[in-house]
């Protein structure tokens, strides 16, 4: 089935066939992910999010003119999506005070205007910078973002203090953060 | 430390979870003032957001972000995804059972739930299409509208990725809410009642119908409430004016007790016949429509169990009357302050407690104060104090706590791990060979009577990086004669995140350079003062004496407190008291 064109898997899952959705999740859910860890404030759970995006998507295929833009009918929903998320999270006391700076969020969504699969670009790149990184530090970086083990926890496993932990993430988000943008910045010169 | 290493260090701190609310403020600050950080704070939390994508991204999670999506597609009667989850990888019971560290407890399928949303569906085909709230059935999914239905009280209730709501806020339409424990008594305008026990998922669909997914709920129709519906993924009761328990647990099958009056059990779609069958003669036909097809009438003292294994069953259970809560528990409720010209919190004016079932409000008048008769630290220094003042160190020290004031008190008395099971040690001078207990005494004004539920406040000053349910503490009798034992609080009534704490106003906090080991050396020792920062809140807890081992009517002159040391927060006391006696 994934062999099938795009527009015949929605013409299928149009006319009842579920498992052909199946495919098209596959084929959005990296770009729709990335786009949304870049656009979401803390404390918004991003899978949650892009999951009831593609719920919203199938239950209302019907409306939608197969042939036009999928990916930005996607992500429409997906804005839409956030911002209610955003809107409910407001309404909660203290939110701003207790999880996240409001200045922050108004940044976040200045950078709304970046097209969607950029993110998905940033994701494999991020990928590709991680393996320029050492083993040491590729470890460091294991320990927080894939087992997330606390940082008193990643102290003694390295014998250093936690304040020389916390310096050395921000060191190699910064060295991350530029690698980055330093080959998308190159992918674009290519392209032009 | 010049303003850019100022920066990182804080926005090191907020990504790590670690920045306090004085932290927070200062960094909103940083960030309104500088363009430049504010750039490069949303830059790294990008990166740091991707960092966490990137982790969770192996071919297995992506294959689970599919099923879970596919596990989330609304059921359809032709073509459910049946199929679908045979082609990815199996029976989505067994993937939320195995997705979870927490597997096995209700909690962890609870969790898992969520992660898959299999929590917020019902599976009823076409009839999901009309009536269920949220993800499937629009683009604008999240219906805000207010219903009218209200919280009408809530226990120790937290809710999963938000804060408690306020006692009479109206529930959302449709919008789910996730009770990961605790109870809350929800009020319908019928005058039905509802109390649901988390862990639970819930919805308001209409003034008339709760949907439950999971979890226990009570629900008591008085006259004029008959007609009231809960809904479960796999049936739906009816009420015929009556109390009746409500539990669905982790593979939807439902139990329904029925402890006065009558309920009607619909099944949710098709195999009402099979309803029918199974129950025989038992089976009252339905007057609520065709579309829902026969009913089961169960009636006083009746229990049911209802599956669908192999299509839509009826089992018989033994009707099991504890099953029905009928009141949230004794607890502290609420309390009044006085405020500041900031609005913030400085005195307590009274406080409300339920006990036996019945809620009282006391004013401080009424309330009994407490002595602080004893008081010795951990062996080492604390570095957070000992004493807290509204302003300027009044003498003697130690009546911060028996002042009325909510940011006065004596706090990070000494602990132990293990809660004391013979009489607490308190010599003065130390008698060699017997070393005094750590933590404090206190002696009540007025001997305080063992009532039915809490006899004793406490209160305590927490902040965001504190436990956001209070700081665990033992409370002891001064004498351990006659059977009685320490009581081990770890949750409080009133915890960080219920509306009901009120946020403090600012102190000032002294720090000890050495131990405290006793009264003298609190009041003697040189002790320096610094400013609080924000955002402090005065949690509170009642103590029961029946939980020590006290009898109903028995007087209790004074206790003794320690830290549990279960962390590295330590108790913070600022309101200690007796209640007055509420026996009959």
């Amino acid at each position: 089935m994934d062999d099938l064109p795009f527009n015949e898997l929605l013409r299928r899952v149009r006319s009842g066939d579920a498992a052909a959705f199946e495919p098209v999740v596959r084929r959005y859910e990296g770009r729709l992910r990335a786009w949304l860890a870049a656009q979401a404030p803390p404390g918004i759970d991003i899978d949650e999010i892009a999951q009831r995006s593609f719920v919203v998507v199938f239950t209302n295929l019907s409306q939608f003119e197969i042939g036009t833009d999928f990916s930005a009918w996607l992500f429409s929903v997906a804005r839409f999506q956030l911002k209610t998320e955003i809107t409910r999270l407001r309404r909660i006391t203290d939110y701003h005070s207790r999880y996240a700076p409001d200045l922050m969020q108004q940044e976040l969504a200045r950078f709304d205007e970046e097209p969607s699969e950029a993110w998905e670009v940033r994701l494999d790149s991020l990928r590709d910078c991680l393996q320029t990184l050492g083993e040491h530090a590729r470890r460091f970086l294991a320990w927080r973002y894939e087992e997330e083990i606390p940082l008193e926890e990643m102290s003694a496993r390295s014998g250093r203090s936690v304040p020389a932990i916390k310096k050395q993430l921000w060191i190699l988000r910064r060295k991350l953060r530029d690698c980055v943008e330093s080959r998308v910045a190159m992918a674009q010169e290519g392209h032009s | 430390m010049n303003a850019d290493e100022r920066f990182e260090l804080l926005w090191n701190d907020y990504l790590e979870g670690d920045l306090d609310d004085p932290g927070m403020q200062e960094l909103r600050t940083l960030l309104s003032s500088n363009e430049g950080y504010l750039r490069e704070a949303v830059s790294l939390y990008r990166t740091h957001r991707m960092l966490g994508l990137a982790a969770r991204n192996s071919q297995q999670q992506q294959d689970r972000f599919v099923e879970e999506t596919l596990a989330r597609l609304p059921k359809d009667r032709d073509t459910f995804i049946g199929g679908v989850m045979k082609a990815v990888q199996g029976k989505r019971e067994k993937v939320a059972r195995r997705s979870s560290p927490l597997a096995g407890s209700r909690l962890g399928w609870l969790v898992s739930a969520l992660s898959l949303g299999l929590g917020v569906f019902y599976w009823g085909g076409t009839a999901f299409e009309n009536r269920a709230p949220g993800v499937a059935t629009h683009p604008a999914p999240v219906d805000q509208t207010l219903s009218n239905a209200k919280f009408l009280s809530l226990a120790r209730a937290e809710f999963f990725g938000e804060l408690a709501p306020p006692t009479g806020a109206a529930l959302a339409t449709g919008r789910d809410y996730t009770l990961v424990s605790g109870l809350t008594k929800i009020g319908f305008p019928s005058g039905a009642t509802v109390i649901v026990e988390g862990p639970a998922v819930f919805r308001v669909l209409s003034d008339t119908t709760l949907g439950l997914d999971l979890g226990e709920c009570s629900v008591h129709a008085p006259p004029g409430a008959e007609g009231f519906r809960i809904e479960t993924p796999f049936t739906r009761v009816v009420d015929r004016g009556t109390r009746f328990s409500v539990s669905v647990d982790e593979l939807s099958e439902t139990e329904i007790h029925v402890v006065e009056g009558a309920a009607d059990i619909y099944e949710q779609s098709g195999a009402a016949e099979s309803a029918q069958n199974a129950v025989g003669s038992n089976v009252a036909a339905s007057n609520t429509g065709a579309e829902i097809g026969a009913g089961l009438r169960l009636t006083e003292r009746q229990a049911k169990r209802f599956t669908q294994e192999e299509g839509f069953a009826v089992k018989s259970t033994a009707f099991d009357r504890s099953r029905y809560r009928f009141r949230l528990p004794d607890r502290v409720v609420a309390y009044d302050v006085k405020t500041d010209e900031a609005g913030d919190a400085t005195h307590l004016r009274g406080v409300t407690v339920q006990r036996g079932g019945r809620e009282a409000h006391y004013s401080t008048d009424e309330l009994i104060p407490a002595t602080l008769a004893w008081f010795q630290s951990n062996a080492t220094a604390d570095r957070h104090g000992h004493v807290v003042v509204a302003d300027e160190m009044t003498s003697p020290r130690a009546a911060a706590l028996t002042r009325w004031t909510l940011n006065e008190g004596i706090i990070n008395p000494g602990g132990s791990r293990l809660p004391l099971s013979t009489d607490p040690v308190m010599n003065r001078p130390e008698v060699p060979g017997q070393p005094n207990t750590p933590g404090f005494a206190v002696t009540f004004a007025s001997p305080v009577v063992n009532g039915p539920g809490p006899d004793v406040l406490l209160m305590e000053l927490q902040t965001i990086s504190n436990p956001p349910q209070g700081d665990a503490f033992h409370v002891s009798p001064l004498s351990f004669a006659g059977g009685r034992k320490s009581h081990t609080v770890t949750n409080y009534d009133l915890a960080l995140t219920s509306p009901e704490a009120h946020k403090l106003a600012r102190f000032q906090l002294f720090r000890f350079d050495v131990p405290v080991h006793s009264l003298e050396e609190l009041e003697r020792e040189d002790a320096l003062g610094t400013p609080s920062g924000l955002n402090f809140r005065a949690l509170a807890v009642g103590i029961d004496l029946s939980d020590l081992g006290f009898a109903e009517g028995e007087t209790v002159t004074g206790l003794f407190f320690q830290d549990a040391e279960d962390d590295l927060h330590v108790v913070d006391p600022v309101i200690l008291c007796g209640l007055p006696y509420a026996g009959h």
